[in-house]
């Protein structure tokens, strides 16, 4: 080996081990790991990483999820088992788990995102087939952002359970949920919110979250003749956007805060709705409007 | 015309580097040493070279300048700024990761820890910044399928 790679290969190895295991904790798991064989030195510096970032997924030329088994499925809940077990931190910043895969066992996942709870996990992303999660996530006191996305066409719905208390939660994205609003009074601290309007019973949606900053919503409408409104009642709102179909009135009762709005839905047959929006939207310093045709993803 | 106070540093070669203090005081741990006094002649920073300390001193100039406004023209200008200049040698590389974590300038260190950690997964920040554009589209198709879904469900 010439000199100068021999010091190349050295600084790297010679940079301080909280050094090394922030930069082991920006890539996916795997690779951290893997360098575990590159020396002694190495052996066990992964273990010191701070985030953990697992990938089982296949995705379609457009980048969709896809539901599959490879066979590789007991070596992959072994890694992770693995990983778990010899992963020294006791404050996990933030875990990952995505997975598309049918062949991975459902109490495996209840029983790694349990784990990342006791590791007082913050950054929660969960992209799974399944739509049970372990009671403790819902009380997870040290979690500040959730993400939970289903995984494939199958689009399971999450559902919250009656006891939730997450008392550092800012950031809430969870798509596909039957019961979004049990939440409401249960994230003292919660500042972002993004979830799907999609509602099976004929009933306003009422949201009230006195905290709120930035809210996302997508809207789906399951009636044609919709005569539900979405009732916002979030004085400290800065941020909105609406994706989807506008199929309801909005009712805002104050929007005093609201910076900037963004509204890109696909075509709705009532004109009146988009006029009733854009009325309730008066005053907002940067509005952003899209009229979206849904055929584009057909 | 505002008065501008200017800093001294003092580097690993005994170079002395003359800084307006808005622009010295970017580095967390020059900003403490201000503050707590020990900058009357100069602040020694002995864990530095010169060609490290002038490249410190041109990215604080550029993120001092730079308007803090929400424009997307001044950040992303801000942002390939940054890209640029974490392409370096991996020598240089390095010893702006020591010299970044003396000085304790978060958000460059945070970008150079990227660049490594791209480094040994075997990417290039490109294709990286292109992995993060192509997850950005996947929501919004994610958007456009789940509607699709509860349409057909509907019948």
């Amino acid at each position: 080996m010439s000199s100068t790679s021999e010091n190349v290969d050295d600084r790297l190895s010679m940079l301080p081990e909280d050094i090394l295991s922030r930069i082991l904790s920006l890539m996916p798991t795997k690779y951290a790991v893997g360098t575990s064989v590159l020396s002694k030195r190495w052996r066990y510096t992964w273990t010191s990483v701070t985030n953990l970032d697992f990938d089982y997924t296949r995705r379609s030329p457009n980048m969709i999820t896809l539901k599959f088994v490879d066979g590789n499925e007991e070596k992959f809940t072994k890694f992770v088992d693995r990983v778990l077990k010899f992963c020294k931190t006791s404050h996990l910043k933030s875990f990952r788990l995505h997975i598309s895969s049918s062949g991975v066992s459902q109490s495996s996942i209840l029983n790694w995102i349990d784990n990342a709870v006791r590791l007082n996990v913050r950054e929660l992303d969960v992209c799974v087939i399944q739509s049970e999660l372990p009671l403790s996530l819902f009380t997870c006191k040290t979690l500040t952002d959730l993400r939970l996305e289903p995984s494939d066409c199958d689009l399971k719905r999450w559902e919250f359970p009656s006891t939730i208390y997450l008392p550092c939660l800012k950031t809430l994205d969870i798509f596909l949920c039957d019961n979004p609003l049990a939440i409401q009074g249960c994230c003292p601290v919660l500042e972002s919110l993004s979830l799907n309007v999609s509602c099976y019973v004929e009933q306003d949606f009422i949201l009230n979250i006195p905290t709120l900053k930035r809210l996302n919503l997508l809207c789906i409408s399951i009636y044609d003749d919709d005569n539900r409104k979405i009732i916002l009642r979030l004085p400290k709102l800065e941020y909105l956007f609406v994706d989807g179909e506008l199929c309801s009135l909005f009712e805002m009762e104050d929007v005093s805060s609201l910076v900037e709005a963004s509204i890109s839905c696909s075509a709705c047959s009532f004109d009146f709705m988009w006029a009733d929006i854009l009325n309730k939207l008066r005053g907002v310093q940067k509005l952003t409007i899209a009229n979206v045709s849904l055929f584009f993803f057909k | 015309m505002s008065y501008s106070k200017t800093i001294v540093l003092t580097n690993y070669d005994g170079e002395t580097f003359v800084v307006d203090e808005v622009v010295a005081v970017e580095p967390q741990t020059i900003e403490h040493m201000i503050e707590d006094g020990c900058a009357n002649t100069s602040i020694p920073l002995p864990n530095v070279t010169s060609k490290i300390l002038s490249k410190v001193i041109e990215h604080c100039k550029k993120h001092v300048e730079t308007p803090n406004s929400n424009e997307k023209a001044a950040k992303a200008d801000l942002k390939s700024f940054d890209f640029d200049f974490v392409k370096a040698d991996q020598g240089t590389l390095f010893d702006l990761i020591l010299a970044m974590n003396y000085l304790n300038i978060k958000e460059l260190l945070d970008l150079i820890y990227q660049t490594v950690a791209d480094m040994i997964k075997g990417k290039t920040p490109e294709e990286e910044e292109e992995m993060r554009r192509v997850n950005a589209w996947v929501f919004s198709c994610f958007v456009g399928v789940t509607c699709l879904y509860f349409k057909s469900k509907k019948m």
